[in-house]
Protein backbone atom coordinates (compact mmCIF):
# COMPACT_ATOMS: atom_id res chain seq x y z
CA UNK A 1 0.00 0.00 0.00
CA UNK A 2 2.89 2.39 0.62
CA UNK A 3 3.83 2.32 -3.01
CA UNK A 4 0.43 4.32 -3.66
CA UNK A 5 1.12 6.56 -1.23
CA UNK A 6 3.27 9.81 -0.61
CA UNK A 7 5.97 10.46 -0.43
CA UNK A 8 6.33 7.25 -2.78
CA UNK A 9 4.19 8.00 -5.54
CA UNK A 10 4.73 11.32 -5.58
CA UNK A 11 8.28 10.51 -6.25
CA UNK A 12 7.28 8.93 -8.99
CA UNK A 13 5.02 11.66 -10.49
CA UNK A 14 8.23 13.85 -10.14
CA UNK A 15 11.34 11.68 -11.41
CA UNK A 16 8.74 8.95 -14.10
CA UNK A 17 5.32 10.84 -14.69
CA UNK A 18 5.97 12.57 -17.78
CA UNK A 19 7.24 8.71 -19.79
CA UNK A 20 4.49 6.56 -21.07
CA UNK A 21 3.66 3.21 -20.93
CA UNK A 22 1.76 1.40 -23.60
CA UNK A 23 0.23 4.64 -24.76
CA UNK A 24 -1.03 5.96 -21.57
CA UNK A 25 1.00 8.25 -19.13
CA UNK A 26 3.21 6.58 -16.81
CA UNK A 27 2.06 7.71 -13.63
CA UNK A 28 -1.52 5.92 -14.53
CA UNK A 29 -0.05 2.90 -15.50
CA UNK A 30 1.99 2.47 -12.25
CA UNK A 31 -1.13 3.10 -10.19
CA UNK A 32 -3.59 1.08 -12.03
CA UNK A 33 -0.13 -1.79 -11.68
CA UNK A 34 0.27 -1.71 -7.76
CA UNK A 35 -3.54 -1.57 -7.46
CA UNK A 36 -4.05 -4.71 -9.52
CA UNK A 37 -1.04 -6.43 -7.32
CA UNK A 38 -2.69 -5.43 -3.93
CA UNK A 39 -5.67 -7.08 -5.67
CA UNK A 40 -3.59 -9.94 -6.26
CA UNK A 41 -2.43 -9.95 -2.81
CA UNK A 42 -6.06 -10.34 -1.06
CA UNK A 43 -7.28 -12.74 -3.83
CA UNK A 44 -4.02 -15.06 -2.43
CA UNK A 45 -4.42 -14.44 0.67
CA UNK A 46 -8.19 -16.10 0.04
CA UNK A 47 -6.84 -19.23 -2.14
CA UNK A 48 -4.69 -19.45 1.14
CA UNK A 49 -6.93 -19.38 3.71
CA UNK A 50 -5.13 -16.58 5.58
CA UNK B 1 -38.76 8.69 -32.55
CA UNK B 2 -36.84 11.69 -30.95
CA UNK B 3 -34.30 10.95 -28.60
CA UNK B 4 -35.83 12.32 -25.36
CA UNK B 5 -38.47 9.68 -25.84
CA UNK B 6 -36.04 6.94 -26.27
CA UNK B 7 -33.74 7.93 -23.28
CA UNK B 8 -36.80 8.48 -21.26
CA UNK B 9 -38.12 5.53 -21.81
CA UNK B 10 -35.15 3.29 -21.38
CA UNK B 11 -35.01 5.03 -17.80
CA UNK B 12 -38.98 4.44 -17.11
CA UNK B 13 -38.10 0.61 -18.55
CA UNK B 14 -35.29 0.31 -15.48
CA UNK B 15 -37.93 1.84 -12.71
CA UNK B 16 -40.41 -0.58 -13.94
CA UNK B 17 -37.96 -3.48 -13.27
CA UNK B 18 -37.35 -2.40 -9.91
CA UNK B 19 -41.14 -2.24 -9.10
CA UNK B 20 -41.41 -5.55 -10.01
CA UNK B 21 -38.80 -6.75 -8.46
CA UNK B 22 -40.19 -5.10 -5.16
CA UNK B 23 -43.16 -6.94 -5.54
CA UNK B 24 -41.57 -9.99 -5.93
CA UNK B 25 -39.34 -9.51 -2.81
CA UNK B 26 -42.70 -8.70 -0.75
CA UNK B 27 -43.61 -12.00 -1.86
CA UNK B 28 -41.13 -13.90 -0.58
CA UNK B 29 -40.81 -11.52 2.48
CA UNK B 30 -41.42 -13.31 5.90
CA UNK B 31 -42.72 -10.09 8.43
CA UNK B 32 -39.99 -10.98 11.08
CA UNK B 33 -37.04 -8.64 12.02
CA UNK B 34 -34.04 -10.31 11.17
CA UNK B 35 -36.07 -11.21 7.08
CA UNK B 36 -36.87 -7.44 6.94
CA UNK B 37 -33.86 -5.48 8.41
CA UNK B 38 -31.28 -8.22 7.73
CA UNK B 39 -32.74 -10.92 4.40
CA UNK B 40 -32.83 -13.04 7.01
CA UNK B 41 -28.54 -13.18 7.70
CA UNK B 42 -28.56 -15.30 4.23
CA UNK B 43 -26.79 -13.42 1.55
CA UNK B 44 -24.68 -15.25 -0.73
CA UNK B 45 -22.18 -14.10 -2.33
CA UNK B 46 -23.60 -13.20 -5.74
CA UNK B 47 -25.71 -11.07 -4.27
CA UNK B 48 -23.73 -9.79 -1.48
CA UNK B 49 -20.90 -8.94 -3.86
CA UNK B 50 -23.33 -6.87 -6.20
CA UNK B 51 -25.18 -4.92 -3.44
CA UNK B 52 -21.91 -3.85 -2.15
CA UNK B 53 -20.72 -2.31 -5.01
CA UNK B 54 -24.40 -0.90 -6.12
CA UNK B 55 -24.49 0.52 -2.95
CA UNK B 56 -20.42 1.80 -2.56
CA UNK B 57 -20.89 3.50 -5.95
CA UNK B 58 -23.66 6.16 -5.90
CA UNK B 59 -24.55 9.06 -8.74
CA UNK B 60 -21.18 10.19 -7.55
CA UNK B 61 -19.47 7.33 -10.15
CA UNK B 62 -21.70 8.76 -12.49
CA UNK B 63 -21.22 12.59 -12.40
CA UNK B 64 -18.91 13.26 -9.20
CA UNK B 65 -15.95 11.10 -10.46
CA UNK B 66 -15.64 12.32 -13.91
CA UNK B 67 -16.04 15.78 -13.00
CA UNK B 68 -12.80 15.22 -10.15
CA UNK B 69 -10.69 14.00 -13.31
CA UNK B 70 -11.83 17.07 -15.46
CA UNK B 71 -11.29 19.63 -12.84
CA UNK B 72 -8.18 18.18 -10.70
CA UNK B 73 -6.96 16.20 -13.25
CA UNK B 74 -5.37 12.51 -12.62
CA UNK B 75 -4.78 12.52 -8.95
CA UNK B 76 -8.26 11.36 -8.74
CA UNK B 77 -6.88 7.99 -9.76
CA UNK B 78 -6.13 7.44 -6.15
CA UNK B 79 -9.59 6.28 -6.04
CA UNK B 80 -8.15 2.77 -6.76
CA UNK B 81 -6.61 3.10 -3.29
CA UNK B 82 -9.22 3.70 -1.63
CA UNK B 83 -11.42 0.98 -2.84
CA UNK B 84 -8.55 -1.95 -2.59
CA UNK B 85 -8.34 -0.61 1.13
CA UNK B 86 -12.16 -0.89 1.52
CA UNK B 87 -11.24 -4.84 0.09
CA UNK B 88 -8.45 -5.13 3.05
CA UNK B 89 -10.58 -3.57 5.45
CA UNK B 90 -13.76 -6.07 4.57
CA UNK B 91 -11.33 -8.79 4.68
CA UNK B 92 -9.88 -8.47 8.05
CA UNK B 93 -12.51 -6.80 10.16
CA UNK B 94 -15.68 -6.93 8.36
CA UNK B 95 -15.47 -11.10 8.90
CA UNK B 96 -15.21 -9.91 12.95
CA UNK B 97 -18.23 -7.28 12.51
CA UNK B 98 -19.93 -10.19 10.59
CA UNK B 99 -18.47 -12.90 13.26
CA UNK B 100 -19.96 -10.98 16.57
CA UNK B 101 -23.04 -9.78 14.49
CA UNK B 102 -24.04 -14.04 14.05
CA UNK B 103 -23.37 -14.78 17.60
CA UNK B 104 -25.26 -12.22 19.03
CA UNK B 105 -28.00 -11.22 16.70
CA UNK B 106 -26.88 -7.97 16.24
CA UNK B 107 -28.72 -5.80 14.01
CA UNK B 108 -27.23 -2.61 14.17
CA UNK B 109 -23.75 -0.84 14.56
CA UNK B 110 -24.53 0.51 17.51
CA UNK B 111 -26.17 -3.25 18.78
CA UNK B 112 -22.50 -3.98 19.05
CA UNK B 113 -21.06 -0.77 20.46
CA UNK B 114 -23.39 -0.54 23.23
CA UNK B 115 -23.16 -4.10 23.96
CA UNK B 116 -19.38 -4.19 24.41
CA UNK B 117 -18.78 -1.31 25.89
CA UNK B 118 -22.17 -1.86 28.34
CA UNK B 119 -23.33 1.62 27.88
CA UNK B 120 -26.50 3.54 26.39
CA UNK B 121 -25.08 6.43 26.01
CA UNK B 122 -23.00 4.87 23.37
CA UNK B 123 -25.64 3.11 22.06
CA UNK B 124 -27.78 6.99 21.49
CA UNK B 125 -24.39 8.31 19.75
CA UNK B 126 -23.46 5.96 17.47
CA UNK B 127 -26.94 6.00 16.12
CA UNK B 128 -26.85 9.88 15.92
CA UNK B 129 -23.95 9.74 14.38
CA UNK B 130 -24.84 7.26 11.97
CA UNK B 131 -28.08 8.54 10.55
CA UNK B 132 -26.66 12.25 11.22
CA UNK B 133 -24.23 11.92 8.40
CA UNK B 134 -25.64 9.95 6.15
CA UNK B 135 -29.05 11.09 5.82
CA UNK B 136 -28.01 14.14 4.05
CA UNK B 137 -26.90 11.31 1.19
CA UNK B 138 -30.40 10.86 0.72
CA UNK B 139 -30.67 14.67 -0.01
CA UNK B 140 -27.19 13.95 -2.37
CA UNK B 141 -28.38 11.20 -4.56
CA UNK B 142 -32.07 12.84 -4.76
CA UNK B 143 -30.71 15.42 -6.38
CA UNK B 144 -28.61 13.22 -9.11
CA UNK B 145 -31.80 11.47 -9.49
CA UNK B 146 -33.65 14.57 -10.12
CA UNK B 147 -30.79 16.08 -12.83
CA UNK B 148 -31.04 12.51 -14.78
CA UNK B 149 -34.74 12.84 -15.08
CA UNK B 150 -34.44 16.35 -16.61
CA UNK B 151 -31.85 15.59 -18.58
CA UNK B 152 -32.99 12.38 -19.96
CA UNK B 153 -36.54 14.08 -20.83
CA UNK B 154 -35.01 17.11 -21.89
CA UNK B 155 -36.05 18.61 -19.15
CA UNK B 156 -39.75 17.96 -20.52
CA UNK B 157 -40.22 16.17 -16.90
CA UNK B 158 -38.65 18.76 -13.83
CA UNK B 159 -35.99 18.34 -11.43
CA UNK B 160 -38.31 18.34 -8.51
CA UNK B 161 -40.85 16.14 -10.71
CA UNK B 162 -37.54 13.14 -11.12
CA UNK B 163 -36.99 13.94 -7.91
CA UNK B 164 -40.51 12.58 -6.15
CA UNK B 165 -40.96 10.02 -8.81
CA UNK B 166 -37.52 7.76 -8.27
CA UNK B 167 -37.77 8.27 -4.34
CA UNK B 168 -41.17 7.59 -3.87
CA UNK B 169 -40.49 4.03 -6.31
CA UNK B 170 -36.90 3.73 -4.31
CA UNK B 171 -38.78 3.64 -0.58
CA UNK B 172 -41.74 1.78 -2.28
CA UNK B 173 -39.88 -1.04 -2.86
CA UNK B 174 -37.83 -0.86 0.68
CA UNK B 175 -41.34 -0.49 1.74
CA UNK B 176 -42.89 -3.98 0.28
CA UNK B 177 -40.14 -6.03 0.54
CA UNK B 178 -37.35 -4.88 3.21
CA UNK B 179 -33.73 -5.81 2.31
CA UNK B 180 -34.48 -7.97 -0.19
CA UNK B 181 -36.17 -6.44 -2.13
CA UNK B 182 -32.88 -3.39 -1.71
CA UNK B 183 -30.35 -6.47 -2.36
CA UNK B 184 -32.58 -8.08 -5.77
CA UNK B 185 -32.77 -4.33 -7.22
CA UNK B 186 -28.88 -3.77 -6.16
CA UNK B 187 -27.97 -6.79 -8.39
CA UNK B 188 -29.66 -5.78 -11.38
CA UNK B 189 -28.41 -2.09 -10.46
CA UNK B 190 -24.90 -3.35 -9.99
CA UNK B 191 -24.64 -5.12 -13.40
CA UNK B 192 -26.38 -2.24 -15.38
CA UNK B 193 -23.79 0.50 -13.46
CA UNK B 194 -20.84 -1.29 -14.40
CA UNK B 195 -21.81 -1.63 -17.78
CA UNK B 196 -23.32 1.35 -18.29
CA UNK B 197 -20.18 3.66 -17.58
CA UNK B 198 -17.91 1.35 -19.65
CA UNK B 199 -20.01 1.64 -22.61
CA UNK B 200 -20.20 5.15 -22.43
CA UNK B 201 -16.96 6.12 -22.25
CA UNK B 202 -15.24 3.64 -24.51
CA UNK B 203 -18.33 5.07 -26.66
CA UNK B 204 -17.43 9.05 -26.65
CA UNK B 205 -13.64 8.12 -26.74
CA UNK B 206 -13.92 6.59 -29.98
CA UNK B 207 -16.35 8.84 -31.47
CA UNK B 208 -14.47 12.57 -30.09
CA UNK B 209 -11.10 11.26 -30.15
CA UNK B 210 -10.61 7.53 -31.85
CA UNK B 211 -9.93 5.51 -29.20
CA UNK B 212 -8.61 6.06 -25.21
CA UNK B 213 -4.94 6.12 -26.52
CA UNK B 214 -5.27 8.81 -28.82
CA UNK B 215 -7.53 10.12 -25.73
CA UNK B 216 -4.32 10.31 -23.67
CA UNK B 217 -2.13 12.08 -26.48
CA UNK B 218 -4.85 14.65 -26.43
CA UNK B 219 -4.83 15.51 -23.34
CA UNK B 220 -0.95 15.61 -23.23
CA UNK B 221 -0.74 17.83 -25.80
CA UNK B 222 -3.68 20.30 -24.56
CA UNK B 223 -3.79 19.95 -20.75
CA UNK B 224 -0.60 18.08 -19.63
CA UNK B 225 -1.49 20.30 -16.36
CA UNK B 226 -4.29 17.27 -16.07
CA UNK B 227 -1.27 14.26 -15.95
CA UNK B 228 0.54 15.25 -13.17
CA UNK B 229 -0.19 15.74 -8.83
CA UNK B 230 -0.82 17.94 -7.43
CA UNK B 231 -3.15 18.24 -10.57
CA UNK B 232 -4.38 22.05 -11.85
CA UNK B 233 -5.77 23.55 -8.61
CA UNK B 234 -3.32 21.98 -6.39
CA UNK B 235 -5.60 19.96 -4.70
CA UNK B 236 -3.72 16.30 -4.38
CA UNK B 237 -1.55 17.43 -1.89
CA UNK B 238 0.10 14.57 0.03
CA UNK B 239 -1.86 15.19 2.86
CA UNK B 240 -5.02 15.51 0.63
CA UNK B 241 -4.11 11.69 -0.75
CA UNK B 242 -3.64 10.63 2.32
CA UNK B 243 -6.46 11.83 3.93
CA UNK B 244 -8.58 10.83 1.01
CA UNK B 245 -7.14 7.06 1.38
CA UNK B 246 -8.79 7.19 5.12
CA UNK B 247 -11.45 9.15 5.24
CA UNK B 248 -13.41 6.96 1.76
CA UNK B 249 -12.02 3.48 2.86
CA UNK B 250 -12.60 3.49 6.58
CA UNK B 251 -15.66 6.30 6.67
CA UNK B 252 -17.06 4.57 4.25
CA UNK B 253 -16.91 0.66 5.81
CA UNK B 254 -18.44 2.64 9.09
CA UNK B 255 -21.38 3.99 7.58
CA UNK B 256 -24.22 2.19 8.66
CA UNK B 257 -25.29 1.12 5.25
CA UNK B 258 -22.10 -0.63 4.90
CA UNK B 259 -21.75 -2.20 8.17
CA UNK B 260 -25.77 -3.64 8.27
CA UNK B 261 -24.42 -5.71 4.81
CA UNK B 262 -21.78 -7.53 7.07
CA UNK B 263 -24.17 -8.85 9.30
CA UNK B 264 -26.54 -10.08 6.43
CA UNK B 265 -23.48 -12.87 4.88
CA UNK B 266 -24.24 -15.84 5.28
CA UNK B 267 -20.65 -17.45 5.87
CA UNK B 268 -17.48 -15.50 7.44
CA UNK B 269 -16.12 -17.07 4.18
CA UNK B 270 -18.55 -15.36 2.32
CA UNK B 271 -16.77 -11.81 3.72
CA UNK B 272 -13.28 -12.69 2.92
CA UNK B 273 -14.51 -13.12 -0.67
CA UNK B 274 -16.09 -10.40 -0.63
CA UNK B 275 -13.03 -8.06 0.31
CA UNK B 276 -10.78 -9.88 -2.06
CA UNK B 277 -12.94 -9.52 -4.95
CA UNK B 278 -14.93 -6.46 -4.49
CA UNK B 279 -12.08 -3.82 -5.32
CA UNK B 280 -11.63 -5.43 -8.72
CA UNK B 281 -15.60 -3.90 -9.37
CA UNK B 282 -14.64 -1.15 -7.35
CA UNK B 283 -11.46 0.41 -8.24
CA UNK B 284 -12.23 -0.38 -12.36
CA UNK B 285 -15.13 1.88 -12.41
CA UNK B 286 -12.81 4.88 -12.24
CA UNK B 287 -11.13 3.82 -15.81
CA UNK B 288 -13.97 4.97 -17.61
CA UNK B 289 -14.56 7.73 -15.70
CA UNK B 290 -11.01 9.08 -15.94
CA UNK B 291 -11.34 9.00 -20.15
CA UNK B 292 -15.06 10.85 -19.45
CA UNK B 293 -13.29 13.48 -17.36
CA UNK B 294 -9.84 13.85 -19.02
CA UNK B 295 -11.70 14.09 -22.23
CA UNK B 296 -14.22 16.06 -21.24
CA UNK B 297 -12.06 18.80 -20.20
CA UNK B 298 -11.10 18.76 -24.01
CA UNK B 299 -14.39 18.79 -25.60
CA UNK B 300 -16.22 21.17 -23.17
CA UNK B 301 -13.44 23.14 -21.54
CA UNK B 302 -15.55 25.97 -19.82
CA UNK B 303 -18.30 24.07 -17.77
CA UNK B 304 -19.70 25.52 -15.41
CA UNK B 305 -20.58 22.39 -13.06
CA UNK B 306 -17.83 19.76 -13.75
CA UNK B 307 -20.02 17.16 -12.09
CA UNK B 308 -22.14 17.00 -15.30
CA UNK B 309 -19.80 16.38 -17.77
CA UNK B 310 -20.61 12.76 -18.21
CA UNK B 311 -24.47 13.55 -19.51
CA UNK B 312 -23.55 16.73 -21.26
CA UNK B 313 -21.10 14.61 -23.54
CA UNK B 314 -23.76 12.08 -24.18
CA UNK B 315 -26.46 14.18 -24.57
CA UNK B 316 -24.79 16.00 -27.15
CA UNK B 317 -22.20 13.33 -28.70
CA UNK B 318 -23.95 9.69 -28.27
CA UNK B 319 -27.02 8.01 -29.71
CA UNK B 320 -30.35 8.64 -28.10
CA UNK B 321 -30.65 4.98 -27.22
CA UNK B 322 -26.90 4.74 -25.91
CA UNK B 323 -27.86 7.92 -24.10
CA UNK B 324 -30.94 6.37 -22.32
CA UNK B 325 -29.31 3.21 -21.69
CA UNK B 326 -26.26 5.12 -19.56
CA UNK B 327 -28.69 7.28 -17.55
CA UNK B 328 -30.54 4.08 -16.17
CA UNK B 329 -27.34 3.46 -15.24
CA UNK B 330 -26.78 6.43 -13.65
CA UNK B 331 -30.34 6.23 -12.33
CA UNK B 332 -29.36 2.56 -11.16
CA UNK B 333 -26.43 4.39 -8.93
CA UNK B 334 -28.10 6.88 -7.47
CA UNK B 335 -31.14 4.33 -6.41
CA UNK B 336 -29.47 1.28 -5.28
CA UNK B 337 -27.52 3.96 -2.58
CA UNK B 338 -30.36 6.08 -1.95
CA UNK B 339 -32.47 2.44 -1.01
CA UNK B 340 -29.18 1.16 0.91
CA UNK B 341 -29.52 4.77 3.31
CA UNK B 342 -33.09 4.86 3.60
CA UNK B 343 -32.69 1.35 4.92
CA UNK B 344 -30.09 1.79 7.30
CA UNK B 345 -31.47 4.90 8.83
CA UNK B 346 -34.88 2.79 9.00
CA UNK B 347 -33.11 -0.09 10.74
CA UNK B 348 -31.06 2.48 12.80
CA UNK B 349 -34.25 4.67 14.00
CA UNK B 350 -36.42 1.31 14.51
CA UNK B 351 -34.46 -0.90 16.08
CA UNK B 352 -31.57 2.20 18.07
CA UNK B 353 -34.49 4.44 19.13
CA UNK B 354 -37.94 2.73 18.85
CA UNK B 355 -37.19 -0.51 20.00
CA UNK B 356 -35.16 0.64 22.53
CA UNK B 357 -37.02 3.40 24.25
CA UNK B 358 -40.30 3.65 22.95
CA UNK B 359 -42.03 0.37 22.16
CA UNK B 360 -40.17 -2.58 24.03
CA UNK B 361 -40.93 -6.54 23.43
CA UNK B 362 -43.98 -6.09 20.82
CA UNK B 363 -44.32 -8.04 18.13
CA UNK B 364 -41.43 -8.16 15.21
CA UNK B 365 -44.73 -7.24 12.57
CA UNK B 366 -45.36 -4.02 14.48
CA UNK B 367 -41.15 -2.59 14.03
CA UNK B 368 -41.75 -3.75 10.55
CA UNK B 369 -44.39 -1.43 10.04
CA UNK B 370 -42.78 1.27 12.27
CA UNK B 371 -39.91 0.70 9.92
CA UNK B 372 -41.94 1.87 6.86
CA UNK B 373 -43.62 4.64 8.53
CA UNK B 374 -39.85 5.41 9.09
CA UNK B 375 -39.04 5.58 5.61
CA UNK B 376 -42.36 7.84 4.96
CA UNK B 377 -40.85 10.09 6.34
CA UNK B 378 -37.29 10.02 5.79
CA UNK B 379 -38.70 9.91 2.00
CA UNK B 380 -40.47 13.59 2.82
CA UNK B 381 -37.17 14.92 4.76
CA UNK B 382 -35.08 13.79 2.14
CA UNK B 383 -37.06 15.39 -0.78
CA UNK B 384 -37.25 18.67 1.11
CA UNK B 385 -33.83 18.79 1.49
CA UNK B 386 -33.26 17.99 -2.37
CA UNK B 387 -35.66 21.19 -3.43
CA UNK B 388 -33.64 23.56 -0.94
CA UNK B 389 -30.60 24.58 -0.73
CA UNK B 390 -29.28 25.77 2.97
CA UNK B 391 -26.31 26.78 3.78
CA UNK B 392 -25.37 24.30 7.33
CA UNK B 393 -26.57 21.59 4.71
CA UNK B 394 -23.87 22.73 2.52
CA UNK B 395 -21.42 22.34 5.68
CA UNK B 396 -22.91 19.16 6.87
CA UNK B 397 -22.34 17.11 4.02
CA UNK B 398 -19.08 18.60 3.93
CA UNK B 399 -18.39 17.08 7.77
CA UNK B 400 -20.26 13.84 6.29
CA UNK B 401 -17.81 12.05 4.42
CA UNK B 402 -15.55 11.62 7.57
CA UNK B 403 -17.91 11.89 10.03
CA UNK B 404 -18.78 8.09 10.39
CA UNK B 405 -14.86 7.65 10.51
CA UNK B 406 -15.12 8.85 14.46
CA UNK B 407 -16.64 4.90 15.25
CA UNK B 408 -13.35 3.72 14.33
CA UNK B 409 -11.50 3.65 17.85
CA UNK B 410 -14.59 2.13 19.18
CA UNK B 411 -15.19 -0.44 16.47
CA UNK B 412 -11.53 -1.57 16.68
CA UNK B 413 -11.66 -1.72 20.51
CA UNK B 414 -14.78 -4.25 19.80
CA UNK B 415 -13.16 -6.49 17.34
CA UNK B 416 -9.25 -6.60 18.32
CA UNK B 417 -8.90 -7.69 21.93
CA UNK B 418 -5.91 -5.82 23.65
CA UNK B 419 -4.85 -5.84 27.23
CA UNK B 420 -6.35 -2.34 27.63
CA UNK B 421 -9.33 -2.41 26.19
CA UNK B 422 -11.24 1.25 25.81
CA UNK B 423 -14.01 2.53 28.07
CA UNK B 424 -17.18 3.83 27.12
CA UNK B 425 -15.99 7.03 28.55
CA UNK B 426 -12.97 6.87 26.33
CA UNK B 427 -15.03 6.11 22.98
CA UNK B 428 -17.49 9.04 23.96
CA UNK B 429 -15.10 11.57 24.84
CA UNK B 430 -12.96 10.14 21.73
CA UNK B 431 -16.04 10.79 18.97
CA UNK B 432 -17.01 14.14 21.09
CA UNK B 433 -12.74 15.72 20.52
CA UNK B 434 -12.77 13.81 16.58
CA UNK B 435 -16.25 15.54 15.55
CA UNK B 436 -15.24 18.99 17.27
CA UNK B 437 -12.07 18.65 15.49
CA UNK B 438 -13.60 17.41 12.07
CA UNK B 439 -15.58 20.73 12.10
CA UNK B 440 -12.67 22.99 12.90
CA UNK B 441 -10.54 21.26 10.24
CA UNK B 442 -12.85 21.14 7.62
CA UNK B 443 -14.74 24.00 7.96
CA UNK B 444 -13.37 26.83 9.81
CA UNK B 445 -9.46 26.19 8.91
CA UNK B 446 -9.93 23.81 6.05
CA UNK B 447 -7.33 21.22 5.98
CA UNK B 448 -4.80 22.77 7.66
CA UNK B 449 -1.10 22.33 6.72
CA UNK B 450 -2.38 20.73 3.92
CA UNK B 451 -3.76 17.83 5.88
CA UNK B 452 -6.94 16.05 5.34
CA UNK B 453 -9.24 17.04 8.42
CA UNK B 454 -10.17 13.38 8.36
CA UNK B 455 -6.49 12.67 9.55
CA UNK B 456 -6.85 15.68 12.24
CA UNK B 457 -10.09 14.48 13.48
CA UNK B 458 -9.08 10.74 13.49
CA UNK B 459 -6.04 11.31 14.99
CA UNK B 460 -7.60 13.58 18.33
CA UNK B 461 -9.87 10.96 18.38
CA UNK B 462 -7.70 7.63 18.90
CA UNK B 463 -5.48 10.28 21.06
CA UNK B 464 -8.34 11.13 23.41
CA UNK B 465 -10.24 7.67 23.69
CA UNK B 466 -6.64 6.20 24.38
CA UNK B 467 -5.70 9.14 26.95
CA UNK B 468 -9.30 8.56 29.20
CA UNK B 469 -9.82 4.76 28.51
CA UNK B 470 -6.08 4.79 30.47
CA UNK B 471 -7.76 6.59 33.75
CA UNK B 472 -11.61 5.09 33.15
CA UNK B 473 -13.44 1.79 34.04
CA UNK B 474 -13.23 -1.07 31.25
CA UNK B 475 -16.75 -2.81 30.64
CA UNK B 476 -17.06 -5.81 33.38
CA UNK B 477 -14.84 -9.29 32.33
CA UNK B 478 -18.19 -10.89 31.52
CA UNK B 479 -18.58 -8.82 28.80
CA UNK B 480 -14.94 -8.08 27.92
CA UNK B 481 -14.31 -11.87 27.91
CA UNK B 482 -17.81 -13.01 25.97
CA UNK B 483 -16.95 -11.00 23.12
CA UNK B 484 -13.21 -10.87 22.71
CA UNK B 485 -13.27 -14.92 23.59
CA UNK B 486 -15.84 -15.04 20.25
CA UNK B 487 -13.65 -12.80 18.29
CA UNK B 488 -10.61 -15.22 19.42
CA UNK B 489 -12.57 -18.54 19.15
CA UNK B 490 -13.60 -17.46 15.58
CA UNK B 491 -10.45 -16.25 13.87
CA UNK B 492 -7.75 -18.45 15.88
CA UNK B 493 -10.50 -21.36 16.45
CA UNK B 494 -13.24 -23.20 14.36
CA UNK B 495 -13.99 -20.35 11.93
CA UNK B 496 -17.31 -20.89 10.49
CA UNK B 497 -17.70 -24.21 11.89
CA UNK B 498 -16.97 -23.32 15.43
CA UNK B 499 -19.32 -20.67 15.07
CA UNK B 500 -22.20 -22.44 14.33
CA UNK B 501 -21.20 -25.01 17.03
CA UNK B 502 -21.50 -22.43 19.41
CA UNK B 503 -24.39 -21.15 18.25
CA UNK B 504 -25.59 -24.76 18.41
CA UNK B 505 -24.63 -25.05 21.79
CA UNK B 506 -24.91 -21.53 23.49
CA UNK B 507 -28.51 -19.60 22.76
CA UNK B 508 -27.69 -16.34 21.19
CA UNK B 509 -28.19 -13.98 23.23
CA UNK B 510 -28.34 -10.18 23.24
CA UNK B 511 -28.65 -7.63 26.84
CA UNK B 512 -32.52 -6.42 26.22
CA UNK B 513 -32.56 -4.30 29.27
CA UNK B 514 -30.63 -0.69 29.72
CA UNK B 515 -27.40 -0.51 31.03
CA UNK B 516 -28.17 0.04 34.95
CA UNK B 517 -24.39 1.43 35.57
CA UNK B 518 -24.88 3.88 32.46
CA UNK B 519 -25.82 7.22 32.59
CA UNK B 520 -26.61 8.84 29.69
Amino acid sequence: MALVQPPIVFWVDTHLGSGWVLGMPFLYVYLGAVYFLLIGVLLWALRKAV
Amino acid sequence: MESWVVATGLVFLYILVTIVLGFLANRAMSLDLEDFFLYGRKAGFVVLYLTVVATYHSAFAFLGSGGFFYRHGIGFWEAGTWTVLTGAITYTLGVRIWALGKRFSYITPADMLADFYESEAVRVVTAMVSVLFTILYIQVQAQGLGYIISVASGDRISFEMGTLLLMIVAGGYLMAGGLRAVYWTDVIQGIWMYVAVWAGALVLSYRLFGGPLALWKRVAAERPDLLSLPGPEGFFTPGMWIGMSVALSFGIILQPHIMIRYYTAVSGRTIKWLGATTPIFLMTLYIPAAMVGLGGAIILPDLAIPDQIFPELLVRYAPAWLTGLILAGATAAAMSTLDSILHANMTVLTRDVYQRYIARDREPAHYVWVGRGIVLGLLVIGYLLSVRTLGFLVTLVTLSGAGALQLLPGTLGVCYPTRRPFTKAGVLAGIGVGLTVLYVTLVIVPNALGIHGAIWSLAANFATCIAVSAFTKPSSRETIGRIHGAIEDYVYGGGDAGLEEALRSTPRSLPSTPHAADSV
